[in-house]
């Protein structure tokens, strides 16, 4: 077996530690003998999408969010819709899950569209919402806790036809409001989680490339690992945060 | 009144000083907010007349402000200087207030300051310098600044605010280079002409043109987004720097060979500390030294006997064992210090401290952007340690970096990591982010006999 990623926009969507979720992705694979591909793809490059299984996108600054729309609008838009629908896997963070989006108002009231693959809106502000937090997962993700850290500014509201990724236990979340967290469609996983989210929760990350495993081959299993590390660092920071698994 | 005002601030501040040293703390910013709470334009009142140059950026602050203090006592001149890095504004103000007599009259007459990026602004409002220099804009602290292009912009305002100041940039940083597109200042770049690595950077801080948003391409790389940059887009382009590093030869086990070029002519300089961010350093220190029309050959010649700096690279002994302290704290800066661990060998002892107090940035996700898998590739350890608040992050980090989990030590307290230090039997480097460094500095040099760093 083999997981093809693909890592979208890795020049200018790197903020956060991103790199430590591909690490992350490809160890877990590696660690059960399942062969795994990493591919960047950064702005401007022509690539058939249809021959990944995964898709990364991670956040950004606000500037260089907007130097992607010209790429986007030449056609990887409608690629990304494609592979999404498909059934294909995506992890997007924060400024990556933005993007997934109808579009950004910023601060000062400007419009800015973006790809309008899923039906949600995000709303800049001069307040950024940030910290160490905790969501459970939705029942379809799992029903894990989850630890991150969250740094944005923008407010996320779902249209009403999405499914959060998960409820927020401690912190903010999508909005800081509606007690949403990230967006779930099929296999696309959307979340503020930066940290990098995958390492301290390795049963979420597990979930993620089930999701590709099985999409790819109809069915799959992953053997358990030794995650001592992984649960050591993980209950320091729900004790912390005086969250109960 | 005003003259009243200021009295009472320079006194509340001496008290509240006072009152820390019998308590044994070594916070170093509390005298200063307390005497701004009182006078709020105190720093301004105590600056007017003094001579000043202001250094900022995210990496090398400290170590090119050591520089210029080492070249002032060379020269045996009198200065005050920020030297324990306290370097927000009420740091800044403490150490005014510590070098003026009690009515507020200054006792000296020229300063070196290190200021925070956030706070530049309000320091450069207060004290119009007569130099200000811009070391590089690197990722750091993401939470408390959010971005870098936030930062660049406090850089910008904080510019603009000094109109007659003489601004120093690097222009091998295109972010730092760019503060000077549209400032009324004076500016002098300074850069490396001879160096070019065929490494490309893995994390690029500064990928696309501030002004038209395309891709910077580069004829050359120094380091990490560093180089002979430009944009295919506008045009824009590296300046040519008048302060510029012709070439840069190391020296094993001594430092670097740097020929040194300015508009008045060529000479060599001998850098007693070693890797190539410290010739970005000197190059900053040189140019700001030249700027302020110190004699810029005696201050290349006193770089030859510079050691290094409080917490940059500490080296002491306990009993016998050797034992070195190097901060770390932003990917590009960490990368640097993991090829200088990785150059020692496999028999020494790591031990890396991850603290995420404010002072730190709260979110330590960076730790994921620098390049521990480069150490792994090359380096086993019989031993490695971890230890701070967030020590089971930094042991997650090093085991998907490639380290054997088991081989490594999770310190409860900082006792044990001492301990452990003592008696590992070989030479250890010890890796702490900031607040990290503080305590453990602390420790470990009490047990090594130096002293505490405010005294
Ligand atoms: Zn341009």
């Amino acid at each position: 077996m083999e997981l093809k990623i693909c890592h979208l926009y890795p020049d200018v969507l790197n903020l956060y530690g991103d790199r430590g979720n591909i690490a992350c992705m490809r160890r877990r694979l590696e660690w059960r003998g399942i062969g795994c591909a990493v591919t960047e793809l950064p702005l401007g490059t022509v690539d058939d999408l249809t021959g990944y299984d995964l898709f990364f996108i991670g956040g950004g600054q606000d500037f260089e969010q907007t130097v992607l729309l010209s790429d986007l609008n030449a056609g990887r838009r409608d690629d990304i819709r494609a592979a999404a629908e498909d059934g294909k896997t995506f992890l997007c963070i924060c400024g990556g899950y933005q993007l997934l989006g109808r579009g950004y108002r910023t601060a000062d009231g400007e419009w800015c569209d973006y790809t309008g693959i899923l039906d949600f809106v995000t709303e800049g502000s001069r307040d950024r919402m940030i910290g160490n937090y905790a969501f459970r997962l939705g029942p379809e993700s799992g029903g894990g806790v989850v630890v991150g850290f969250e740094n944005h500014g923008g407010r996320t509201r779902l249209g009403s036809g999405l499914t959060p990724l998960g409820a927020v236990l401690k912190g903010c979340g999508n909005n800081g409001q509606d007690g949403t967290e990230g967006v779930r469609y099929r296999n696309v996983f959307g979340t503020y989680s930066h940290g990098p989210v995958l390492p301290k929760n390795p049963a979420f990350c597990d979930g993620i490339l089930l999701s590709a495993l099985v999409r790819k081959y109809g069915g799959a299993e992953l053997a358990p690992l030794e995650d001592a590390a992984e649960n050591a660092a993980r209950r320091y920071m729900l004790n912390r945060l005086h969250v109960t698994e | 009144m005003k003259k009243l005002r200021v009295f009472l601030a320079c006194l509340a501040s001496r008290l509240t000083r006072w009152g820390i040293r019998l308590l044994g703390r070594g916070g170093t910013s509390l005298p200063g907010k307390v005497a701004l709470r009182i006078c709020p334009d105190l720093l301004s009142v105590l600056g007017r007349g003094v001579d000043t140059l202001i250094l900022t950026g995210t990496n090398g602050k400290t170590t090119t402000a050591g520089m210029l203090r080492h070249m002032l006592d060379t020269a045996g001149t009198d200065y005050l200087s920020n030297r324990s890095g306290a370097n927000l504004k009420s740091g800044i103000t403490a150490e005014f207030i510590q070098n003026a007599a009690i009515t507020g009259r200054m006792k000296k007459k020229l300063a070196v300051i290190e200021c925070d990026e956030g706070n530049f602004p309000a320091v450069v409002e207060a004290l119009q310098p007569r130099v200000i220099v811009v070391t590089n804009l690197f990722r750091d602290q993401l939470d408390r600044y959010g971005e870098v292009s936030h930062t660049r912009e406090y850089l910008y305002q904080g510019i603009r605010k000094a109109p007659a100041a003489t601004v120093c940039l690097n222009a091998d940083c295109s972010l730092t280079a760019s503060l000077g597109w549209d400032v009324p200042n004076e500016v002098v770049y300074y850069g490396v002409d001879g160096v070019s690595s065929d490494a490309e950077p893995n994390v690029s801080d500064a990928p696309h043109c501030l002004a038209c948003g395309e891709r910077y391409a580069y004829r050359r790389h120094t380091f990490a987004h560093l180089g002979d940059w430009y944009c295919p887009g506008c045009g824009r382009s590296r300046p040519a720097p008048a302060v510029a590093a012709e070439s840069v030869e190391p020296v094993p086990g001594a430092g670097s060979r740097i020929v040194l070029r300015t508009p008045e002519g060529e000479r060599t300089v001998e850098l007693a500390l070693p890797a190539l961010y410290n010739v970005y350093n000197a190059l900053s220190a040189l140019s700001a030294a030249r700027a302020m029309g110190w004699d810029t050959d005696a201050c290349a010649e006193s770089l030859r006997d510079f050691g290094a700096v409080f917490g940059r690279m500490e080296s002491m002994k306990i009993g016998d064992t050797p034992v070195q302290v190097v901060l770390v704290k932003n990917p590009a800066g960490c990368d640097r210090v993991l090829e200088y661990l990785a150059s020692l060998g496999e028999d020494v002892f790591p031990v890396f401290c991850l603290n995420d107090n404010v002072n730190d940035g709260t979110d330590v996700s960076w730790i994921w952007d620098a390049d521990y898998e480069a150490l792994f590739a090359k380096r086993a350890y019989e031993s490695i340690g971890v230890w701070g608040i967030r020590a089971e992050d930094m042991r997650l980090r090093l085991k998907y970096a490639g380290a054997e989990d088991a081989s490594i030590r999770v310190f409860a307290t900082l006792d044990e990591l001492a301990d452990a230090v003592a008696r590992a039997g070989k030479p250890a480097v010890v890796l702490p982010n900031y607040t990290a460094m503080l305590t453990v500095r602390d420790k470990l040099s009490t047990l090594a006999g130096k002293s505490r760093f405010w005294e």
